[in-house]
């Protein structure tokens, strides 16, 4: 499978801080890739470097082969972006802005984006700036999908929408993959909607991404043991995999990474216990991960 | 190409601010044209050059305001990942610019070209100098978020103190029809293509990381607070580097809490708290260039131009001021919808904070004016300073001071386009009677037009005050 966006040894900082370290990602073409982090962890600055809004201070980016500093004009072509918020020309209608942001581009799927207007009850002729912040990032998405992208980029898209404007954003990314070879990358907090349509996942914690990969062997890999037994103590529970540990009188509860049930069994003859292996849900292991 | 060319010019033809000052600057420049030809075959010559003058400041007023506002579209269109994300993007959008630039200048220079030739002889200097104007204004508004707070106040201070030492005529902002001059060509030649290389160059390439990008987009409020705040951490370096040359720890800036009991002017205080740091600055800038300003005076006292440049000392003693008070209140305007939920009422916010900016107001006119005005004079002319004229006219650069100031808070609070731009066609017209009536002033004249333009103040205030209590604050 070709790549979309090859990340390697990313650095990026702002004066002393520094946001991104060392970070290396690779985002497979045509999945959906999910970015999930902390507010301030670096999701934002992440994606700018992708675009080459930003530059990176050392590391590589290449975005469907092209050096995004310097995109060609074909790569333009292929790319959509929706940042968290953007209003631009308040005085132009959503009409007219959709037609001068069509005239960019060779291709533009005026079908495409006067369905998204139906369903989206965007009046053609509302002003931008009279728009409230949810249907101003409805009409973002929409110029973003018009020329038909190969690769979409968003930047917690959803944060302002209502839940129904949500399940209609998801509904339509997930048109976009299934009609057409898409790649999507997009950050959100929003883990139930990132379960409802990424297939791949990245978590980035203090700059670095702690895991990337496919969502099922995320959830595969970090699981929830109940350990009942007396008599056991924090320190017995030491090690890489370990992501948490809290200790009551008669149980403790670990949270593992890399889990195999030889790990159960090991602590089952350990300490004469049951252990009760549990699923996580993304919000779940994304707080685990967090701690 | 082509379609992107049309949808770029009409950006320009949509937006309704653009339109009408540009509809303005053509009705101005055809009606003056009429005008002056209808005084030039009527009336003495004497009333002619007074007419012409009239029309000239009108003209430069609007498009001053016309460039600045093409500085602002231009912010619009390159502070966005647009610029760097749409293909073919950042070309259209400079040239489009470019031709509505070269579209006002070849109008400006129509308009002077349509003037009976008693009036004004067109050179070369004057066109290119018009154009070089224009250019500085829009770069001029390209960085209006950067110099928006202390900085602006430093460099109105080394301007003006530039200015007081010549005069107005000299700098040829107004010298229309002046000298003819190769030398002088060619430096404007040279500074129009450097200008306009720079501002073309920096917006093929601008980027987030650069400077200026998020002072680009300084309103509305909501952007500013953030981006106010970039601008803060810029100023915090070199004030570290101050502190460290001091020898003094950065201090924080505490902010007083709120005296609820106390006077008016008491509680104003609370509202207008500065950085520390700013001030500071401010205050070293002032002890260094101070001695200096008054040995160049020493030294050079022909150069000091008072009472010959009416539009310098109407920019120096009613401009000045105001503009310093907007500056060190700009970065405020983020945070008035947080104070607005403190647990104070809103008559009284309102109150506190118009007695904090009009205190302001009075300590920098006063700065102004003694700096500018009666320290020159205690070197050059000290007799000056013993006759009633003198200090009547500083009155009425005061009162002023407080009627334009007054008349802009009443005017920040109006929406409706047309309304704004009526009452900016006033505020114009008020000053185009100081830099013009003026000179002709007796003591009485002076005194009277000075107590009318307080009393216009005050009504000015009342109103705003009233329209400021109902206004929703966003």
């Amino acid at each position: 499978m070709n790549n979309a966006i090859v990340i390697q040894d990313l650095c990026k900082g702002f004066r002393d801080k520094s946001v991104l370290k060392d970070l290396s990602l690779v985002i497979p073409q045509g999945s959906v890739f999910g970015l999930l982090g902390r507010n301030g962890a670096g999701k934002t600055t992440l994606i700018k470097c992708v675009l080459g809004l930003i530059k990176p201070q050392s590391g590589k980016v290449e975005v469907l082969g092209d050096d995004p500093w310097d995109f060609l004009e074909e790569t333009k072509e292929r790319i959509g972006y929706v940042p968290q918020t953007d209003r631009p020309y308040p005085w132009l209608t959503v009409r007219q802005i959709i037609d001068y942001t069509a005239s960019f581009y060779r291709h533009w799927n005026h079908g495409l984006t006067d369905r998204l207007m139906r369903e989206w009850e965007l009046a053609s002729s509302d002003k931008i700036g009279l728009l409230s912040e949810g249907q101003a990032q409805k009409l973002n998405i929409i110029l973003a999908l018009g020329h038909e992208p190969g690769l979409l980029v968003f930047d917690e898209p959803v944060a302002s929408l209502d839940p129904t404007s949500r399940r209609q954003f998801l509904k339509t990314v997930l048109e976009i993959v299934s009609d057409r070879p898409c790649t999507i990358f997009f950050s959100t907090h929003i883990t139930s909607d990132l379960e409802r349509v990424a297939d791949r996942v990245a978590v980035l914690k203090d700059g670095r991404v702690p895991f990337a990969g496919e969502l099922d062997v995320l959830k595969e890999e970090i699981k929830r043991l109940r350990i009942r037994a007396s008599g056991v103590r924090l320190e017995d529970f030491k090690g890489e995999g370990i992501l948490h540990r809290e200790v009551f009188a008669h149980e403790a509860i670990l949270a593992v990474r890399g889990f195999t049930p030889e790990i159960k069994q090991a602590i089952e003859q350990k300490f004469k216990a049951q252990v009760d292996v549990e699923d996580l849900n993304l919000e779940e292991i994304f707080l685990e991960l967090n701690r | 190409m082509k379609n992107v060319f049309r949808h770029v010019f009409l950006l320009y033809a949509r937006y309704k601010t653009f339109m009408i000052l540009a509809g303005l600057l053509v009705l101005g420049a055809v009606g003056s044209s009429l005008l002056l030809r209808f005084v030039y075959h009527r009336f003495s010559a004497a009333l002619l050059i007074e007419a012409r003058e009239e029309a000239t400041v009108f003209l430069f007023i609007f498009g001053v305001w016309f460039m600045m506002l093409l500085g602002i579209f231009l912010k619009r269109q390159f502070a966005s990942y647009r610029a760097h994300l749409l293909p073919g993007y950042r070309k259209p959008h400079i040239h489009a610019a470019f031709i509505v630039f070269l579209v006002s200048v070849a109008a400006v220079v129509a308009w002077l070209a349509s003037l009976p030739e008693a009036v004004i002889a067109l050179p070369l200097d004057v066109v290119l100098l018009i154009a070089l104007q224009g250019i500085v204004f829009s770069l001029f508004a390209l960085y209006l978020g950067y110099l928006s707070i202390e900085v602006f106040l430093l460099l109105i201070y080394l301007a003006i103190t530039l200015l007081s030492m010549t005069t107005w005529d000299a700098f040829g902002l107004l010298g229309v029809g002046s000298r003819d001059d190769f030398s002088r060509q060619l430096v404007f030649v040279c500074l129009a293509l450097v200008f306009l290389l720079y501002l073309r160059r920096r917006l093929l390439t601008l980027r987030e990381e650069h400077f200026e990008y998020p002072y680009l987009l300084s309103w509305p409020p909501k952007e500013l607070a953030r981006n106010q705040a970039r601008v803060y951490d810029l100023f915090q370096r070199w004030d570290g580097l101050m502190e460290k040359a001091l020898g003094r720890k950065p201090q924080a800036t505490a902010y007083p809490t709120y005296p609820k009991e106390r006077a008016l002017l008491c509680r104003s205080r609370h509202w207008d708290c500065f950085e520390q740091g700013p001030m500071r600055r401010l205050l070293v800038l002032l002890a260094i260039a101070t001695p200096l300003y008054v040995w160049y005076l020493k030294v050079h006292p022909e150069l000091y131009g008072f009472f010959t440049g009416v539009q310098s000392n109407f920019l120096i003693l009613s401009v000045a001021p105001i503009m310093s008070v907007l500056c060190f209140n700009y970065k405020k305007m983020g945070y008035w919808q947080r104070d607005m939920m403190k647990p104070v009422r809103r008559k009284n916010i309102l109150k506190e904070r118009g007695v904090a900016l009009l205190t302001l107001l009075a300590a920098f006119w006063a700065f102004f004016t003694f700096t500018f005005a009666v320290l020159p004079n205690m070197i050059i002319d000290p007799v000056l300073l013993r006759t009633p004229l003198f200090w009547a006219y500083l009155f009425l650069t005061g009162c002023y001071a407080f009627a334009i100031f007054s008349w802009i808070i009443f005017l920040v609070c109006l929406s409706v386009t047309k309304v704004i731009v009526a009452n900016f066609i006033g505020l114009a017209l008020l000053s185009l009677f100081q830099t013009l009536g003026v000179p002709s002033f007796s003591l009485e004249m002076l005194f009277v037009t000075g107590v009318f333009s307080l009393a216009a103040g005050a009504v000015f205030l009342k109103t705003a005050l009233k329209r400021w209590y109902e206004k929703e604050i966003e």
